[in-house]
Parts: structure tokens; sequence; C-alpha cells
């Protein structure tokens, strides 16, 4: 009746397990050309969240290997766009949680320097370090939510997915994060003015 | 509550995503943009983001699909091989447990016995079951029985688990 189990067994049991294929809710080629179509944005969404280019590689993995070991069908592409996101949003959360880390702030833009690069190559470095330092003065919620938005486009029923809020509520949370983001680039930008002015005397 | 809402955010949202702002849309909308604060903050941030989003993507480099894919499929293998031995792990701990319990008992059983055999050595023996302040006989005779239960239910559980547990995986 009874039959002894030995070590080998016990490895016989995990090499069978570890040799099985492993059942994902999505197969490969959907899975491919889902990632095809999100991987970039996502990327771009982690990393500008984060305000970390590292914590956006690590993280993309993790996000879509969660999505794939999640037992659920979706109602449509957009569904699972914004499940995704949401895990996405959920990581650099917890990872702020456990770390405490904060958006590193940039180095204030020599002024003096930037004068005698050519104008419009000096203005666009200055505006995307203006918008860089202004975004981490911001929540991750307002980042996240100004980014979803305006840079990926996404609905705001999508939005409401993936930040975890009501619908109704995205309009108003996107108005105040729009609003403060307005003023602080206005802020900086007489501030760089000023800098400017004083280096070209 | 402030007012969050333009009527016209919409066309300037639109004519910013197609690239229209400001030269190629209207002059009307152009002047609603310069009265009205919240479309102004729309051209400001939207703007800033636009400009951001068209330099970060031109510098984003992902894994392959199938790296992920396959990191993916490498990690759930690795977790279903853990899930698998958990059990046996279990069982394993208990029936350790289970096994110290029974040497204790069998150590109280034979106390009585072990200072009889001993006698001779008294001194030694002394020492050693004096600071102990071992149970008297009666004491012992009424510990057995669980003691003995606890030992055969051991001996015949633990392999069965072990079996079943087996056997389901």
């Amino acid at each position: 009746m009874f039959r002894d189990v030995t070590l080998s067994d016990v490895e016989r049991l995990q090499a069978q397990a570890e040799d099985a294929e492993v059942a994902f809710e999505m197969d490969e080629d959907s899975f491919r050309a889902f990632y095809e179509r999100t991987a970039r944005p996502l990327w771009v969404y982690l990393s500008r969240i984060s305000g970390d280019r590292q914590v956006a590689d690590d993280l993309l993995q993790e996000a879509y290997y969660r999505l794939l070991r999640v037992r659920q069908s979706w109602e449509s592409e957009s569904h699972r766009r914004a499940y995704l996101f949401r895990i996405a949003t959920n990581l650099v959360r917890d990872r702020y949680r456990r770390s405490h880390f904060e958006p590193v702030a940039l180095p204030e833009p020599d002024s003096a320097s930037m004068a005698s690069r050519e104008e419009s190559v000096a203005d666009a470095m200055v505006r995307r370090t203006d918008l860089q330092r202004a975004m981490a003065r911001l929540k991750p919620r307002e980042r996240a939510l100004l980014w979803l938005a305006y840079a990926q486009e996404h609905p705001h029923s999508e939005i409401a997915v993936t930040l975890g809020v009501r619908t109704g509520s995205v309009k108003l949370l996107l108005f105040r994060a729009r609003r403060r983001l307005a003023q602080i680039l206005r802020s900086s930008k007489i501030r760089t003015a000023e800098g400017r002015h004083r280096a070209q005397r | 509550m402030p007012n969050v809402e333009c009527p016209r955010e919409q066309d300037l949202l639109d004519a910013l995503t197609a690239g229209r702002w400001p030269e190629r849309c209207e002059a009307e909308l152009r002047a609603h943009v310069d009265g009205c604060a919240i479309c102004t903050d729309l051209v400001e941030v939207v703007g800033a983001l636009f400009d951001a989003r068209d330099v970060v993507y031109a510098d984003v480099a992902v894994p392959a699909s199938g790296t992920v894919w396959w990191r993916a499929q490498i990690r759930a293998r690795r977790e279903a091989s853990l899930r698998a031995a958990r059990p046996m792990t279990v069982v394993q701990a208990v029936a350790a447990c289970l096994g110290l319990v029974a040497v204790i008992g069998l150590y109280f059983l034979a106390a009585p016995w072990l200072s009889d055999s001993f006698a001779p050595l008294s001194g030694l023996m002394t020492f050693r079951f004096d600071g102990l302040t071992l149970p008297g006989i009666d004491a012992v005779k009424q510990w057995a029985w669980p003691i003995a239960v606890i030992l055969g239910t051991w001996l015949i559980v633990t392999p069965i688990a072990i079996y079943l547990t087996a056997g389901k995986e």
C-alpha cells in the first residue's frame, strides 16, 4: 500500500514541475504582440514616474510577469493595458515605500555656458530640464496622471483603472496637477530668464 | 469649487495633438486661450510633455519580447518547483517535531529503568538525575499511554502524509 519516498523522489517531483510547460492566460504570440504595442510606453511611464531609468528597466520585466500570472480574461485590449499600467504604478509605489527614495533633483543649468551654445539647442535643453525639475516636485500620482493623460493620451476611464481612482475624479485631479505643474514651469521660466539676463550683462 | 473645465479644452487639445497650435489654428481659439487660465495651463503643460515624450521615446531601449517571455517562463517554473516542494518541507518539519516529542517521551519512560540499571554507578547517576528531579514511577505510568499514542500516530501518519503528498504532486 505504501511506497517509500526518497530524496530522489522529491528531486524528481521538482524536476517535473520545472519541465512542465507553464500555462499563462496569454499564449506566446498574443504576448509578443501585446508587448510590442505596450513595452515602450510602459518603460517611459515607469521612468517618468520613478525618475530613474534603472528602476524602469527592473520594473518592466516584473510588471509583465505579474500580468502573465493573472488568471483573468480581459474585456478589451484597453482593459488589459490599463491593468498593466496599474501593476506598474503599484510596483513603483511599493518601491517608493520600501526605499523612501525621492526623485533626484537635477543640477541647476549654468546660465553662462548655456548662453554660449546655439540658442535653439539651449532653449530645448532648458525646457526639458525645467520640466524634469518641475515633475520631480509633483506628487507621484500627479506625475502619473499628467503623463498618462497628455504624453500617452490614455482616456480618463483607463487612467482611473491605472491609478485606482473613480473615473469622475480624474478630471478634477488632472486639473489640479496641471495647474500646479504650469505654475512651477512658469516660475522656473522666470528664474531662467533672469539668470540669462544676468549672464548677458 | 473652482471651474475645472473649459468648453474649448478639447478643441485646444486636438490642435496641440495634431501640431496645429499655434500657427495653424483659428485666431478665435488663440484669442480664447489668451484670456482663459485653464487653456493657458493646458498649452504650457501639454507643450512641455509632448516635447519630453518625443525626446524620451527616441531613447527607449526595451528588451525583446522573446526575452521577457522566456524569463517569465523560467521564473514561473521555478516558483512551481518551490510550490511542489513546499508540502514535503511541511511534512518533514511535522515529522521532525513529532520525532522530538517521541524522543523526549522515551527518555522519561526509560528514566526509572536507567536509574535501576546504573545503580552501581550511583554516584554519577545521582549527580545526573537528582538535578533533573525526575517524576516518580507513578507519574511515568500516567504519561506512558499518551506518549505511546503519539509515537504510534507519528509512525503511522507520517508515511501516509508523505505518500499522499507525493501522489498529489
